[in-house]
């Protein structure tokens, strides 16, 4: 009979070893996540004010709160942290979602988020219908930025992406191209898969 | 030594303990670095452009190997986190590709025998090990130490705390589809699997044409 010292140990070791597992695979699990499912966002003082704008962002997120069966849902709160953007971006990027991780080590999350748009040099269409040659579709951009903004990285490019077709979070659009308005199932399937 | 003065079960319950005394260690050992992470990160989102398009817009379009790829820093002298203001450059995490030019396709940045390209983003090596804050994000692109290709880019202005912004060459638009990658058959090929590769000579053709 083994002593019971040498079991008690094994058993000491061994719950140790499945506390640091368990948050490990929690983290793994929630990785670029919101804690919540119900994130808020504001519009900063840069966004502009013509009811355009404003509107184009509702239905941006509202492309992402339609996603079934999650219930994860975008909404306005004039206090909330997160915030929609129009400023100077770098590196040619038509827009940009910077975000904050905390928590944590093992247990750390979204906690706000920053879906912008360029301010310099490109032009947008903010409107519902077809932008003209050279104007760069905001309900596009934005929807992909909120999908940036709900934990969603880019999607790969070695599948279905063109300037003209694919999931609104493929990388690329080319000016006057309105498909990322509308989410694709891959697109779903993704946002699903993080928030069950 | 045996503890004949336990019974079975009570063996059994002192295991039990010990494992959910295990457990509760492990837990303190994960709490002992709370309050101490955090993480900061951009996804952008990129005009596209065809080969023809990337090819006006670059500055330079080299032949090229990697020879060496850094991990991510911020946009500052010290590489650390800064809280940008509302009116000032944004912080941005980037990282540094240095390509050994083979032959240069066009030129009209003078370029030296080695380049230093400036991406955004996090790096495939990971962040630079000490930052206060994390970086956070994929990289957007895959380039490797020792990939061969053909990397389109042109001379932008980049965000820096200290003086405002600084030139660095950067990729024309969104990294992954800013290079074409040398593969066995000798071809240039694109990261996206729909478009055809070609050689080096019909891509000079392009460039000659512009």
């Amino acid at each position: 009979m083994k002593s019971i010292k040498v079991q008690m140990l094994a058993a000491l070791l061994f719950g140790f070893a499945a506390a640091l597992i368990a948050a490990g695979a929690v983290n793994a699990y929630s990785e670029k996540t919101w804690f919540t499912y119900s994130p808020q966002h504001k519009y900063d003082s840069s966004w502009p004010t013509g009811n355009d704008w404003q509107q184009r962002a509702i239905d941006s997120r509202t492309a992402w709160n339609n996603v079934s069966p999650t219930s994860f849902n975008w909404s306005y709160n004039a206090s909330a942290d997160s915030r929609v953007e129009y400023i100077s971006l770098c590196c040619g990027r038509l827009g940009e979602t910077g975000y904050w991780w905390c928590g944590v080590p093992y247990f750390s999350n979204i906690c706000a988020a920053f879906p912008r748009i360029q301010n310099t040099g490109y032009t947008w269409y903010a409107g519902t219908g077809t932008p003209s040659s050279g104007q760069y579709d905001l309900w596009s951009v934005l929807t992909h930025e909120f999908g940036h903004g709900s934990g969603l990285y880019d999607h790969s490019t070695s599948g279905s992406c063109s300037g003209t077709g694919g999931p609104t979070m493929c990388p690329s659009i080319s000016a006057t191209s309105t498909h990322w308005r509308t989410l694709e199932q891959e697109d779903n399937d993704r946002l699903n898969s993080i928030y069950p | 030594m045996n503890a004949p003065w336990l019974s079975r079960p009570s063996r059994m319950v002192a295991r039990v303990s010990m494992f959910v005394v295990g457990g509760l260690l492990g837990l303190w050992v994960v709490s002992l670095q709370a309050k101490v992470f955090s993480g900061y990160g951009t996804e952008g989102a990129y005009p596209e452009y065809t080969l023809e398009e990337r090819v006006s817009l670059s500055d330079a379009i080299i032949e090229g190997k990697v020879v060496s790829i850094s991990s991510a820093q911020y946009n500052q002298d010290s590489g650390e986190y800064w809280d940008s203001s509302d009116a000032g450059p944004l912080v941005y995490p980037y990282h540094f590709i240095n390509v050994e030019v083979v032959r240069t396709l066009h030129d009209s940045l003078s370029l030296a025998s080695q380049v230093t390209i400036l991406q955004v983003g996090n790096s495939p090596l990971g962040a630079r090990p000490g930052l206060s804050v994390a970086v956070m994000g994929h990289p957007e692109h895959s380039l490797q130490v020792g990939d061969l290709g053909v990397f389109f880019v042109r001379q932008m202005d980049f965000p820096w705390r200290e003086g405002g912004h600084r030139p660095a060459l950067q990729f024309v638009g969104y990294a992954e589809h800013s290079y074409l990658r040398r593969q066995a058959d000798g071809l240039l090929h694109f990261a996206s699997a729909q478009e055809n590769a070609l050689s080096v000579d019909e891509l000079l053709s392009i460039i000659h044409a512009r």
